[in-house]
């Protein structure tokens, strides 16, 4: 998120530093969901009290949120276009898209956990429960930094006026974005989905 | 915001955004039905399961290809991930695999423990 | 201590972005925490000396234990492995600098402050006691219900993050920011190794990271992970700890194996034998490294499926490192060998080295480790190769690049007195560990009844440590001797082969003066000798003025945002106003990201 200061810094490879180091950051982040999603399947049938899985998902507002998400990552491949094409309206409108798609899955699930503490599962309710929320919980936490992230972008934007169009910062900021989501489409399946099937 | 347009006069690149969209909806709505066919089929639940996890697989190749633009970058940023997706699904898998199964499910209900010369050292009654 | 910076004074250390003052600050902070480890490690074994003795109480022992391992290896070995990292690797790939300077800086004021945390137990009677791997469920609430078990999961938790962000920097610093023709077959073996720890480093990172956040939330939030009577489990603990704990001892040790290749070939006057196989087996360590991680849960009753495998895979993983301990000797055998104390240390490398991994091998095969599991026999395996492997690499590195950092050689004579102290110390204080073992002394003991025939060994481990505590003591009189008054070094003080040696000794902020273009591997070796092993004059530098090269400026944000997350972090577990600390981090971590992100450069 440097400013037009910012001198391009010649590479070996000829990638830029910065989306360098965010796939880099990505393959970390791969091991870190790896993880949580382990967890997740080791522990999905452990439940003493409280709802089960099968109980509880609710397939419907899920594969909503899903498609929300998705559609952002949509938004987020015309934004960048918009700033490769120095299209100042088309860059901030689709990146407005983006933070709105963020907001509406976190909303959804907001209401999720919502609905699901009230239905009596709450993250210390049993093992699964605490996996669930671990899990779902901390790609929340990403979706939230990435809202951050592109609200700061469009800022920027509005701050800077129609000069200010830097292709690398935002292509960095998408593959972030779009991880993110890409992070979900597994979670979506394998936490979700497959608790009816097997 | 003209969700219908195609390639605003420029590249055709965009075109193939919205192509990648309409596909990746589409699977989308095939994995939410997939659990009423389910039902109404009486398909076995395994094989569902699988078809599904082929075709988020595809959801995240699409994604990471062409959105994230990976299938146009250097090799090494290709081996980078791709190696660490590899490696990850098989640990996550030998974890799963050593994780669940009897010796290590919980108890249902751990009413009494008898010691027999078995493998299970424990049964729960 | 002048590094060609224009800037002195504190503040210019704690604003730098200079990759070689950033090394220069790891290592002093590791060194301080070697000596923590090193009492801790003394404690215990005075404790130990005789049976049933009353030196310390179990439970300052189980502190003394848990510590002294902690500290070794998140502390003492892992930040001076990066300290070596942040100053040569530039150098050795003919770079200014990282990829990411400010980034650099911030890892190391995580570091250390996260140490300052993983210590600050200590303070208030309430250090770390469950073990360096905290099994579970010691470290939960009902056994552990004091904050020795936040202070251990918080402080690592910080500590791994410095090591995180270290090795996307690390990473991305030596692919992309080579000098032109050095393709990756031509970088310096100890670049190669450091890059596979990178490697290591930020893909088992997370899952420590996610064991951790399970400890915490079963301590604080009640969820029951590892609570078998809440429908946890104990083994998910061990299994998610060793996924990380097993890569943890390759990213211990590779850096070390890559500073001996390249002290090795220097002092034989001989290219490394076997480059590109020492590259392929590094990989395929870094790579097997990932699918070894039960051989540490041999004991724990996994399906005969499981431990076949990962027996096998153990046994696979020597071949790779057995390999190099052929080309190490490979590289000595017929070369003009000069023994300095840097020399001296690296070979007893490859000796110790040895030593550890034959217990090692002894202990992939399951039914010999349900003997080993537990004893000392395992305590003799690794600290004779961290020990006798890692330090000793350590410490050789220290001796050759000294005079490369500080434009003034180390005392050779201290330097040997030390090493010998070293050796004859160290074998004295861990062979005897093997009977031990056998013996079937356990481990983690705090004292022993004298009919079991162990005290005599006990005795001898003990004579032994204080010894090498001598020579650790006559190291660090050497440094400081050796800064005041030491003798001064060239450029080039060991006609060694990597680019380096190329500029002055210290070098100047911009390292290079003009950035190097690169032919061969060994790239400094070709400039100065031909096929023949003729010298070659080499070509004049051409005079650049120092003020058109751009160097980044000096920051204070990365030490506000490490004092953020730290405090974000101290904050956590404190129950009644740690609420208020966590939010004081969070805003500090907040401000001082849209400072750094806003910041001219």
């Amino acid at each position: 998120m440097s400013e037009s200061g910012h001198h391009h810094i010649e590479t070996y490879t000829g990638v830029d530093n910065r989306k360098f180091a965010m796939w880099t950051l990505i393959a970390s982040e791969c091991f870190l969901f790896g993880t949580l999603i382990t967890n997740y399947m080791i522990n999905r049938d452990r439940v003493i009290t409280g709802p089960r899985a099968v109980e509880i998902y609710d397939i419907n507002l899920t594969t909503i949120s899903t498609f929300i998400l998705l559609m952002s990552s949509v938004a987020m491949v015309l934004a960048l276009h918009g700033c490769k094409e120095k299209n100042l309206k088309q860059f901030r409108t689709w990146t407005g898209v983006v933070i709105l798609g963020g907001l509406m899955f976190l909303g959804c699930q907001v209401y999720e956990f919502t609905h699901f503490v009230h239905q009596g599962l709450g993250l210390s309710t049993s093992v699964f429960a605490s996996s669930f929320y671990m899990l779902t919980g901390c790609h929340g936490a990403h979706v939230f930094v990435g809202v951050l992230w592109q609200l700061s972008i469009l800022i920027t934007s509005f701050k800077r006026g129609e000069k200010w169009f830097e292709p690398d910062i935002i292509e960095v900021a998408g593959l972030y974005w779009h991880f993110v989501d890409v992070i979900w489409i597994i979670i979506f399946t394998v936490v979700y989905l497959i608790t009816y099937l097997v | 915001m003209g969700s219908t347009q195609h390639g605003s006069g420029h590249s055709s690149s965009t075109k193939l955004y919205w192509v990648f969209c309409a596909i990746l909806s589409f699977i989308t709505f095939i994995e939410w039905a997939a659990l009423h066919f389910k039902e109404s089929y009486n398909l076995n639940g395994g094989m569902v399961a699988a078809v599904l996890v082929v075709l988020s697989l595809i959801k995240f190749v699409m994604v990471v290809g062409w959105y994230m633009h990976l299938r146009y970058d250097i090799a090494m940023l290709k081996q980078v991930f791709i190696a660490s997706t590899i490696l990850i699904t098989g640990i996550a898998i030998a974890l799963v695999v050593i994780m669940t199964g009897e010796k290590h499910a919980m108890p249902k209900k751990a009413t009494s423990y008898h010691l027999v010369p078995d493998d299970s050292a424990i049964q729960f009654g | 201590m002048s590094h060609g910076s224009p800037n002195t004074g504190i503040w210019s250390w704690i604003t730098t972005v200079d990759h070689k003052r950033i090394g220069v600050m790891y290592a002093m902070a590791s060194l301080l925490f070697f000596v923590f480890g090193g009492v801790e490690a003394i404690m215990m074994r005075t404790q130990l000396v005789m049976p049933n003795n009353t030196f310390i109480s179990a439970q300052t022992y189980n502190s003394m234990v848990t510590m002294h391992g902690t500290t070794m290896i998140f502390l003492f070995i892992m930040p001076l492995s990066a300290a070596f990292f942040n100053y040569l690797i530039p150098l050795m790939i003919g770079a200014r600098d990282v990829a990411f300077p400010r980034l650099n800086a911030l890892s190391f004021w995580i570091f250390f402050f996260g140490g300052c945390l993983l210590n600050f137990g200590f303070l208030i009677n309430q250090a770390p006691r469950g073990g360096w791997f905290g099994y579970a469920n010691l470290t939960s609430k009902v056994y552990t219900p004091d904050l020795s078990a936040d202070f251990w999961a918080m402080g690592l938790q910080v500590v791994g993050l410095a090591s995180l962000i270290a090795s996307i920097n690390f990473f991305v610093t030596i692919l992309n920011m080579r000098a032109k023709g050095m393709t990756l077959l031509k970088m310096p073996i100890f670049v190669w190794t450091s890059l596979v720890t990178q490697v290591l480093l930020m893909l088992s990172l997370p899952v420590i990271t996610i064991a951790l956040v399970m400890i915490t939330f079963d301590r604080h939030f009640g969820t029951g992970f590892f609570d078998p009577g809440a429908g946890g489990s104990v083994i998910l603990w061990q299994h998610l700890f060793w996924v990380f704990g097993h890569p943890e001892v390759y990213i211990l040790i590779l850096p070390a194996m890559g500073i001996v290749s390249e002290i090795l070939a220097t002092f034989s006057k001989k290219p490394l034998f076997g480059y590109s196989v020492m590259v392929y087996s590094s990989c395929a360590i870094g790579f097997l490294g990932f699918a070894v991680w039960a051989h540490h849960m041999f004991t724990t009753g996994m399906s005969p499926w499981a431990t076949t495998f990962f027996s096998a895979a153990t046994m696979l993983i020597a071949v790779p490192t057995g390999v190099k301990i052929f080309n190490w000797i490979s590289t000595l055998w017929g070369g003009r060998i000069r023994f300095t104390t840097a020399t001296l240390f690296a070979t007893s490398f490859v000796a110790m080295f040895t030593i550890g991994g034959l217990s090692g091998i002894m202990h992939s095969s399951q039914p010999i480790d349900t003997q080993h599991q537990d004893t000392y026999f395992v305590v003799a395996h690794f600290h004779y190769v961290l020990y006798g492997g890692a330090v000793m690499g350590l410490f050789a590195g220290i001796y050759y690049w000294f005079p490369k950092v500080t434009g003034k050689f180390l005392n050779e004579s201290i330097g040997k007195a030390q090493f010998w102290l070293y050796m004859i110390g160290f074998n004295l204080t861990f062979f005897p560990m093997h009977f031990l073992g056998i013996h079937g002394m356990p481990r983690r003991i705090f004292t022993y009844a004298p009919d079991q025939g162990w005290n005599l060994w006990n005795a001898v481990c003990t004579a032994g440590a204080y010894m090498t505590a001598v020579g650790g003591i006559l190291f660090f009189i050497n440094v400081v001797l050796s800064l005041v008054a030491g003798k001064k070094s060239p450029a080039d003080p060991w006609d060694a082969r990597t680019l380096e040696w190329t500029i002055p000794s210290p070098p100047p902020e911009y390292n290079f003066a003009v950035e190097p273009v690169v032919h061969h591997l060994d790239d400094f070796w070709h400039q100065k000798y031909d096929h023949n092993g003729n010298k070659k004059t080499l070509p004049k530098q051409p005079y650049v003025d120092p003020s058109t090269i751009h160097m980044p400026g000096p920051s204070f944000w990365p030490i506000l945002l490490a004092g953020g997350i730290t405090i974000g972090a101290a904050g956590f577990f404190l129950s009644s106003y740690g609420l208020v600390v966590s939010l004081i981090g969070v805003a500090l971590i907040f401000v001082s990201s849209y400072g750094w992100s806003f910041e001219k450069n």
